[in-house]
């Protein structure tokens, strides 16, 4: 389980997160929507600790990721947006690494490893230099170091971008099975499709503020609107801009 | 139509940002307006002063004034153009214009002038006012003539080999063979100022007189001492003068279209590999995987392997004289010199840093302490000093012990500046991820680890001086020498160095 309580993260004088309480469950896949800019991502790193909140607290899984950082990072897998990766390993070096670093033993690593290889079609990439690979295996990548020590909280900020339909798929069901398990899953897109299609919960942020949390149909009936990009249109006070972009585009 | 001159200001300006971000500095841009001429000012003024002491030299031996202001242009040349290039190449700053509709020939072109503008003119000025000087001295007019060659073909030879390496290097890592090959070449830029002693000892230290002649005839066959010669119509000296010019003319043109290659975007695709290995195993070797993955990161950048390498064996040379004759009784100053030794080796674990790069980042997502950090980074350099002080102790066996003695005081002194200097550049790591930049690698962590390495190794090395001092002035002889006190000091200090960097917060 994740959980924000009223937190507050400012760059410089720009407020990236404006006093968020939410609770994001285990069991259930979460998607966490919002523009480019409403502090999705700076939320997603605070669950790691690798962003300080200014003000408020963060728990995962009852601990603070500031004051027990390692434990933390033990239980939480998290692909960010950006692909960081180190490019002159190979992916059995850096599987070698993450081995180490997480403890996992020998023979586990290696079996999860052929798991992971194999539903991501990474097999034949093993031995190959991570910056040889293109954008779309680079994220397969990410996100099967994020999976590599079973996290109990798997946090994925824009998987889906750059993945070709099968593994797409593939990482759709992942996230179900992972949630089934007993796992938190969040993750975030721009595809709202992909949200609608794959997330119990969607957690709607804008301008740093927390500005619609349920399922789909339980904010198609508060908001009333048909479908899940025209809940993000109404919550977030888009529509008329929308419309104005559009009456440009058309003539009207 | 957009010409050449404004892609070489796009480009320029945008290379120019970027190597400022890298060492934090961001100086106003001055490209655009002036002419070659007003971009190479400084360095033109810079190597005019420096060249004219050539000039002086050129009056009693043609050859070697020139061609020792010849190798400098040469030696400039390669350093100043090959890490921009390559930096070009790495950065992928033409990309954005290959999906533009413009003319090869102007994108082309534009290369050219970048070299230029990035001090290419200037270079010429390391051996022309040597010419014109020496000329001007020796009433021979001839000399403008062939300086004027040499300094062309240097420019040419030095650029074609800079665009070479700067479009081999950053494709080499995945092939083993040319990564060798590449990291001997950053060694033999590296170490192009031990080329001059080799000349020197070449040209002025033969004893018999014949020989010296020997020596002094060939090296005026030999480019760049050729073209000094040239000028006073040696026939072998013209023939040799020229063929190099054309031999340079030629590695410019082959490395011009080598650069252009590597640089187009249809050539950064990776195509996908012929023979795909299936099989795969865990890192199982007797070194953890953390080390393990920051030697790889180093072995996989030739121009970082080959600057830790350098720094490795600089100690190694200075301390040569020490191992033949007799002199290797003295065994307490070479052991004195060995904290001074470990600051040069210790400063190599900053390649590390750098080779890692931006990549570090993603530590910052797993559970990692500081602590672990800095051990691996030291670690990895640890094992490389492992046969360096092997080779002390094998360039002093003739008395063993003191040869032990030496490589111990090596290895320790070595770890124990490893592990400082690591924990010293991991303290400038910042503390959250979103802050990393390429100013956190920057030079001020050199300055403070050097000011840090300088009051240590001198500390230790007055201390271990006081059983020298008590008995020179007062002549009573401590049971322990100066070199064995080192050698406790170095043990200390090793041992509660990596005691103390053992850092126990999450990155």
């Amino acid at each position: 389980m994740l959980e924000y309580r009223n937190v507050v993260k400012r760059y410089g004088g720009v407020v990236a997160v404006d006093g968020i309480s939410v609770k994001f469950d285990a069991g259930r896949i979460n998607a966490l929507l919002g523009p480019n800019g409403s502090g999705k991502s700076t939320m997603m790193k605070m669950a790691l600790g690798v962003v300080r909140p200014d003000s408020g607290e963060v728990l995962v899984d009852g601990m603070n990721p500031i004051s027990d950082a390692l434990k933390v990072r033990r239980v939480v897998g998290y692909a960010p947006e950006e692909i960081i990766l180190y490019e002159s390993l190979t992916l059995t070096e850096l599987f070698s690494f993450l081995r180490e670093v997480y403890g996992i033993p020998r023979e586990e690593a290696e079996q999860r490893i052929r798991f992971l290889a194999k539903l991501f079609k990474m097999e034949e990439n093993m031995n190959k230099l991570i910056g040889e690979l293109s954008h779309g295996n680079k994220r397969k990548i990410l996100v099967a170091s994020a999976l590599f020590h079973n996290p109990k909280v798997l946090i994925l900020d824009e998987p889906f971008s750059g993945l070709d339909p099968e593994v797409g798929r593939v990482l759709k069901e992942m996230m179900r099975k992972y949630a089934n398990e007993g796992n938190t899953v969040i993750f975030s897109t721009h595809v709202l499709e992909i949200a609608e299609a794959v997330a119990d919960e969607v957690t709607i942020v804008y301008k740093g503020k927390l500005v619609a949390k349920g399922s789909t149909d339980e904010l198609r009936n508060k908001v009333r609107a048909a479908d899940l990009e025209s809940i993000f249109m109404k919550v977030t006070g888009l529509e008329s801009d929308l419309k104005e972009l559009l009456d440009t585009l058309w003539g009207a | 139509m957009v010409n050449w001159f404004r892609i070489s200001e796009i480009l320029a300006k945008e290379a120019q940002y970027r190597a400022g971000r890298r060492t934090g500095s961001m100086r106003r841009l001055s490209f655009g307006t002036g002419s070659l001429l007003k971009s190479n000012l400084v360095t033109v003024a810079f190597f005019s002063m420096f060249s004219t002491t050539f000039g002086f030299m050129v009056t009693s031996s043609p050859a070697l004034g020139l061609g020792f202001a010849g190798l400098m242009e040469l030696f400039f040349g390669i350093i100043t153009t090959a890490p921009a290039l390559q930096n070009m190449v790495s950065d992928k700053l033409l990309d954005p214009l290959t999906y533009l509709p413009l003319n090869e020939r102007e994108i082309r072109k534009s290369l050219l002038y970048i070299v230029l503008y990035w001090g290419g003119i200037g270079l010429l000025f390391i051996v022309l006012p040597a010419a014109v000087a020496g000329a001007l001295l020796t009433h021979n007019l001839y000399l403008i003539l062939w300086g004027s060659l040499e300094a062309v073909s240097l420019l040419l030879l030095s650029v074609g080999i800079g665009y070479i390496a700067g479009s081999v290097s950053p494709k080499l890592s995945g092939r083993p063979l040319s990564r060798i090959l590449s990291t001997l070449a950053w060694l033999a830029v590296m170490s192009f100022g031990f080329v001059f002693m080799a000349v020197n000892n070449f040209s002025f230290s033969h004893s018999p007189q014949s020989s010296l002649k020997t020596s002094k005839d060939l090296l005026e066959a030999i480019p760049p001492f050729s073209f000094g010669s040239a000028s006073a119509g040696s026939p072998l000296s013209v023939t040799s003068s020229l063929a190099f010019l054309l031999f340079s003319m030629l590695l410019f043109k082959t490395g011009a279209d080598r650069f252009w290659r590597a640089l187009s975007a249809e050539m950064l695709i990776v195509k996908p590999g012929s023979d795909v290995k299936l099989q795969w195993k865990l890192w199982s070797g007797p070194l953890p995987s953390p080390v393990f993955k920051d030697l790889k990161l180093l072995i996989r950048n030739s121009r970082m392997l080959a600057s830790t390498i350098y720094v490795f064996f600089i100690p190694l040379f200075a301390a040569s004289p020490f191992f033949f004759g007799s002199v290797h009784k003295l065994y307490s100053l070479i052991l004195i010199l060995m904290p001074w030794m470990g600051t040069a080796v210790g400063s190599a674990v900053g390649n590390l840093y750098l080779t890692e790069g931006s990549d570090s980042r993603f530590l910052y997502l797993l559970p990692i302490t500081k602590g672990s950090i800095v051990r691996s980074k030291a670690l990895a350099l640890a094992v490389l000093a492992i046969p360096i002080s092997l080779m002390y102790f094998l360039l002093m066996m003739d008395v063993p012990l003191i040869g032990a003695k030496v490589a111990l005081a090596f290895l320790l002194s070595s770890i124990g500046f490893l592990f400082l200097d690591s924990y010293l550049i991991m303290m400038r790591l910042p503390r959250e991820m979103a802050s990393w930049s390429r100013q956190t690698l920057g030079q001020g962590w050199t300055l403070i680890m050097l000011l840090v390495d300088m009051v240590v190794a001198g500390v230790m090395t007055a201390v271990s001086l006081i059983p020298l001092f008590i008995r020179w002035s007062l002549g009573i002889s401590l049971p322990l020498r100066s070199g064995d006190l080192l050698l406790v000091e170095l043990l200390v200090f090793s041992a509660v160095v990596v005691f103390l960097t053992n850092n126990r917060e999450p990155i």
